[in-house]
């Protein structure tokens, strides 16, 4: 759409965002939530002059505007450089194709699942640990990646031998999802998507070979019966190999930067056996990894009194929606005590398109933590994080950190 | 009683996770389960059990979920006499939709058509409460045993 078009038809009282949400500026990017309060507060609806889209931060209003009928996911996959091959999967289809795309994967990740696959979490975690030196010196983010990748990787159940690797091209196909990417982010995610494409393909041609019991046997099934095309097999896999170890491992790491910062936090967490789900979810609202999600309208709407043509794009901004304060008290406090009615969050998106892997992230999350509080009295950080974000993807480049005994 | 038979339909696996912790609670105190997965259950054998409790979500726009929905069909196709059942039922929705656990409420409805009879009240579990699932449904069952084996 064509910016100057939309900035036409708004009125004065829907303020361009970059004077709320600089997306660019380094001191938001580390620290977005005071630029998210005065939004919430004060902007409820804004405009993006540079491609023409229109920014909500209010969660009832995202609950809202985020889950109409009308509202499409596909057209921004469209636009999203490399990402465009998540429009062979579920993440990337409207109705009908979601819903059959969908069901092709749910019976992975139900609760009962996830009970199995968090024991595998657990042997993982603890046969790293074991594999400490007597100094206790571990980087936070290799641990965390590891074991959600070897868990992931079980449960497609295909070879689990290069983390490190999936890691690195992760870290270079995410920048693009910015509100403002950079020319050579586009290659870069090209480049990465094509290398992550090459590996997924050749982990079909493993599974062909060697069949077994796992996620990507069931999906090949699914093809050889025709109910999924060679090309939506390749999609699914790749997305669930290359997303398995991102956001739950930015979760684990921000749950054990926490745990250096306030100690105490720890000794909770071991003394409540009952509140671990309530932590992780309050650690999910706290900070989401990925603060927003996109969708394109398909009828004209008015907002908060601003006119939004039909086809504008959303910036529905989750991070935003977790710290506002007409529903979570103290928004910027992390307390795992809250009543049950403010433990709700966005992270993992909502509606239909809520993620899949929700389960499994927050029980890996949580088997982390019990792993390590179990075992070890203190978690303390030997040198400052390395974080690089974007304001639309957060990542631990390093956590480096000590476990006392 | 004889046998109770907890069925559920699901999208995502709580409704199932929701039957099984029903049947656990209802075992601990010596009533006899079964949960079966409404894909997998013949319609044809609802007349075996004395009681059959309903667990089932809503999925998209106030649709049944993936293994209640081929169930649904089959009783509206073979409209077995249900005059002998006695069923219980439990939602899972969330009151932030519009549709809110308009799932339960269909299947209510066909198998009172077909001359079931519903004991006590249909149970719901709101997401947006923040409660946990099990939690409410295992307080819920036994309010409703309490009706169904007046002692």
């Amino acid at each position: 759409m064509d910016a100057r078009t939309s900035a036409a038809t708004v009125p004065a009282d829907c303020p361009e965002v970059t004077g709320f949400l600089p997306w660019t500026d380094p001191r938001f990017r580390i620290d977005p939530y005071p630029y998210y309060a005065r939004a919430l507060a004060e902007a409820p609806i804004m405009r993006d002059d540079a491609d023409g889209s229109f920014v909500l931060t209010r969660y009832e209003d995202l609950m809202h505007y985020g889950r109409l009928p009308s509202i499409r996911i596909a057209p921004e996959w469209k636009k999203a450089g490399a990402w465009r091959v998540l429009l062979d999967m579920a993440l990337g289809h409207d109705e009908p194709g979601h819903t059959r795309l969908r069901r092709q994967t749910s019976k992975w990740f139900t609760p009962k699942r996830v009970r199995e696959w968090a024991e595998t979490t657990a042997g993982f975690t603890d046969r790293l640990l074991d594999g400490l030196g007597p100094d206790g010196l571990v980087d936070g983010s290799d641990l965390a990646v590891e074991v959600t990748h070897r868990t992931v990787c079980h449960v497609l159940d295909v070879p689990a031998d290069d983390h490190d690797g999936v890691r690195r091209l992760m870290r270079q196909a995410m920048p693009i999802l910015s509100a403002r990417p950079a020319p050579r982010d586009f290659e870069r995610a090209e480049e990465a998507l094509d290398e992550l494409r090459r590996r997924t393909a050749a982990l079909i041609e493993l599974k062909r070979a060697n069949p077994g019991e796992g996620l990507l046997d069931s999906l090949l099934g699914a093809q050889d019966r025709g109910e999924m095309s060679a090309a939506e097999v390749l999609a699914t896999t790749l997305f669930f190999y290359v997303v398995g170890h991102m956001d739950a491992t930015y979760l684990i790491c921000s749950g054990l930067h926490l745990f250096t910062r306030e100690p105490e936090l720890l000794d909770a967490f071991r003394a409540h056996p009952d509140r671990h789900e309530a932590f992780v979810a309050e650690l999910a609202r706290f900070d989401a990894p990925e603060p927003v999600v996109t969708r394109t309208t398909t009828e004209d709407l008015v907002i908060h009194g601003v006119h939004v043509p039909a086809g504008s794009s959303l910036r529905l901004m989750l991070g935003a929606a977790n710290h506002d304060p007409a529903v979570f008290d103290n928004p910027d406090e992390f307390d795992f005590t809250r009543p049950p009615e403010q433990t709700r969050n966005l992270t993992f998106s909502f509606g239909s398109h809520g993620c899949q892997g929700r389960l499994l992230a927050e029980a890996e999350i949580r088997v982390v933590f019990e792993r390590i509080s179990a075992r070890y009295s203190r978690v303390e950080l030997t040198a400052e994080p390395d974080m690089r974000n974007t304001d639309a993807s957060r990542h631990y480049y390093t956590l480096p950190l000590r476990l006392h005994s | 009683m004889n046998e109770l038979i907890v069925l559920f339909g699901t999208e995502s696996g709580n409704a199932e996770l929701v039957a099984d912790d029903i049947s656990a609670a209802l075992q601990e105190k010596g009533t006899a389960v079964r949960v079966a997965d409404m894909e997998d259950y013949a319609v044809d054998d609802l007349g075996e059990a004395d009681m059959v409790v309903l667990v089932v979500s809503t999925y998209g726009e106030g649709d049944l979920p993936d293994t209640a929905a081929p169930f649904h069909d089959a009783l509206v196709e073979a409209k077995p006499d249900l005059s002998g059942v006695r069923f219980a039922a439990f939602g899972l929705g969330d009151s932030t939709y519009e549709t809110y656990n308009l799932g339960v409420a269909t299947l209510r409805a066909t198998f009172t058509a077909l001359g079931a009879t519903q004991i006590g009240e249909t149970g719901y579990h709101d997401a947006d409460s923040g409660l946990n699932p099990s939690d409410v449904a295992v307080a819920w069952v036994s309010t409703v045993l309490a009706v169904a084996t007046p002692s």
